[in-house]
């Protein structure tokens, strides 16, 4: 029987730029709904089951419990949780072992950088409940969850890739999803990043208008071919008007862009103090190194719709 | 943000501070109290709450504060008076029961009250949370500038006074930031079979004010926290509620047999020391030389020294004075 593999990140969307900006918290119950509605979705397709990693506020057992009989047969492992990222990284290796067909991921765009780290190979549905949600699936949980249902029961090719950095440094070897910044800040802190003036230089993988960060930067300077990144170097006096977090509308300065293609390499800047990850300070930048890679492939629902409209209709 | 340097040192050095005065506490508390534990008895009577480990939750928001602003605490409160500036010696003597000591000695370790700065205790769980508000307002309606911080632990964010205390501040917009300590442990009581929700920041939407949740025990990671928050209520944005995830190293009070935690879970959080980990930081960024550590280490000691000392060769306050200074004009009633 086919599996969906679950993990769910409840730190999510509670730092720091609730109050740098206008982002709210998505809260454990609200996290639990997405989940309920995101399992009525999935139960609604016969011959599937979910296998779920509970995270230490047992969202997904409130979710399972409010689903009720719309929700698929769900089997729960208990894990013991840190309270860090690291449990996500762990969630996606552990289910990674079960060998389910895609791993749904409930967070930011963090969780769903720490779940590909997890498990490179990983097909993703990653469900919005984060700060900016520039990777994951913004649509109504219940529609992810049939699609998710319809494509690992029919068509996988559903699942479409993308690119997504490695970097690599003297504190080990990490993957960004979206977008790879080196930054003068010298402390990971809070971790976010909601000030435009510190980045130095980076790559970012996509270039989408309507995102919020760097992908709507990103997008200003024209479509982004697939299996390619944008190199942008920030500073300068040209400026690029763009919603940076959730309330908080920026110029940021571009000096320099150029796409580069799966394999570039290339050094992190000395002028950096940390490398950010998907908008959160995570590495010291000394001596690193960036490479564009093939990233994880993650569900359109579109393309699971229109696959399976013969199963759909009646 | 670029951290001045200063701050960042300061803050070690008070972490310092906190960390050696907790260690004398702890070693002189048990003074004449055995072999049979007599809690009256030796050098500090009464209880004894130590803040080992919840450092950087006071170290964070210190570089912050100005003159005038107002913050109540726990029945853990003296990591967070040393933040404040609370006089050193005058602290101690009030926790040895001294006449020199804030409250004349009649106070007490969870009972300390400064009035510049304007720092105030209490053991009665959820206390400090109206009293910040209170402190809130009258800012507020005198233009000060001044804001309040109300620490309390993840235990109190179950009482009533918290959702009272948040709504009216949120309802009236006033300039007081809601800081929980969870240690995970309100005494013996761990958070999963106390709380309704996983994070309390979760709360602060049912008060239409922003919650942040800082999941690290880090100095840096809460200055950075700290530092919007109390700007957002200086700029008169109103309250908002800031959750630190930190470790309680020592047990609930001390001569706690701590054995509603296991040793796996110690063992962690003393990997995870604070201290350790954010002087290692300092010296692999270049900020400090071990020789300043050292100094710093060497400084503290001495401060600290010399307030318990102040406070053991000071008087008692004598058995006459029992009644003065209970009721606000001086007499007692009839």
């Amino acid at each position: 029987m086919p599996t969906l593999g679950l993990i769910t990140n409840p730190a999510s969307s509670k730092d720091i730029r609730r109050l740098t900006g206008l982002a709210r918290v998505v809260d454990v119950e609200e996290k639990a709904n997405l989940v309920a509605r995101l399992l009525a979705g999935v139960g609604s397709v016969d011959g599937l089951s979910v296998i779920a990693l509970d995270d230490r506020s047992g969202l997904v057992r409130r979710a399972v419990r409010l689903a009720g009989s719309s929700a698929p047969p769900v089997e729960l492992l208990d894990v013991e949780a840190e309270g860090t990222e690291a449990d996500t990284r762990r969630a996606a290796a552990r289910l990674a072992t079960f060998a389910v067909e895609a791993l749904v991921v409930v967070g930011g765009d963090g969780t769903v950088r720490a779940a590909a780290e997890g498990w490179p190979g990983a097909r993703l549905v990653p469900l919005a409940a984060g700060t900016n949600n520039a990777f994951a699936l913004t649509d109504e949980p219940t529609v992810v969850g049939l699609a998710a249902a319809l494509a690992v029961t029919g068509d996988m090719a559903a699942f479409t890739p993308t690119t997504a950095v490695t970097v690599e440094t003297s504190d080990g070897t990490a993957v960004a999803v979206i977008d790879a910044i080196a930054v003068r800040d010298r402390w990971i802190g809070s971790g976010a990043i909601w000030d435009p003036d510190r980045m130095v230089e980076g790559l970012v993988t996509s270039a989408r208008r309507t995102a919020v960060g760097l992908a709507s930067v990103s997008a200003a300077f024209g479509p982004l071919q697939t299996g390619h990144a944008r190199w942008i170097r920030f500073g300068g006096t040209t400026t690029v008007r763009a919603v940076f977090g959730p309330g908080l509308v920026c110029d940021v300065p571009v000096a320099e862009h150029r796409d580069v293609p799966i394999g570039a390499s290339m050094p992190i800047s000395g002028e950096a103090g940390l490398v950010a990850l998907d908008g959160e300070r995570r590495l010291p930048a000394a001596g690193g190194r960036a490479t564009v890679i093939a990233g994880p492939r993650v569900l359109d629902p579109v393309i699971a719709f229109s696959s399976s409209l013969g199963r759909t209709t009646r | 943000m670029d951290i001045p340097r200063d701050h960042l040192v300061d803050m070690y050095a008070t972490m310092v501070r906190i960390r050696r005065f907790e260690e004398r506490i702890r070693e002189l508390y048990f003074a004449d109290k055995l072999p049979a534990f007599d809690i009256a008895a030796g050098l500090i009577p009464g209880e004894m709450h130590l803040a080992a480990g919840q450092e950087p939750v006071a170290v964070g928001m210190r570089p912050h504060l100005k003159a005038g602003d107002a913050i109540t605490a726990t029945h853990r409160p003296h990591h967070l008076a040393i933040a404040q500036g609370v006089d050193l010696n005058a602290m101690a003597a009030e926790i040895f029961g001294r006449e020199t000591g804030l409250g004349r000695g009649k106070g007490g370790h969870m009972h300390l009250f400064s009035v510049e700065p304007n720092f105030g205790c209490s053991g009665i769980i959820g206390e400090g949370m109206p009293v910040a508000v209170g402190a809130a307002m009258a800012f507020k309606h005198r233009g000060t500038g001044n804001i309040a911080l109300s620490f309390f632990g993840e235990g109190a964010a179950n009482q009533g006074a918290f959702h009272e205390s948040i709504n009216l501040a949120a309802l009236w917009m006033l300039p007081v930031v809601f800081v929980c300590e969870d240690n995970a442990y309100a005494i013996s009581v761990p958070k999963s079979a106390s709380t309704a929700v996983a994070d309390n920041s979760d709360r602060a939407s049912a008060y239409g004010i922003p919650g942040v949740l800082v999941s690290d025990n880090d100095p840096v990671a809460v200055y950075e926290v700290m530092g919007e928050a109390i700007a957002r209520a200086r700029r008169g944005g109103g309250p908002s509620l800031v959750e630190i995830k930190t470790d309680r190293l020592w047990g609930h009070f001390e001569g706690d047999a701590d054995a509603y935690r296991t040793d796996a879970f110690k063992e962690d959080m003393n990997d995870r020391d604070p201290m350790t980990t954010y002087a290692r930081r300092l010296l692999d960024e270049g900020i400090v030389s071990q020789g300043e550590l050292d100094a710093i280490g060497s400084d503290m000691a001495a401060e600290v020294g010399a307030a318990i000392e102040f406070a053991m060769n000071s008087p008692y306050p004598p058995v006459e004075s029992a009644l003065e200074n209970v009721f606000t004009n001086g007499s007692v009633p009839a």
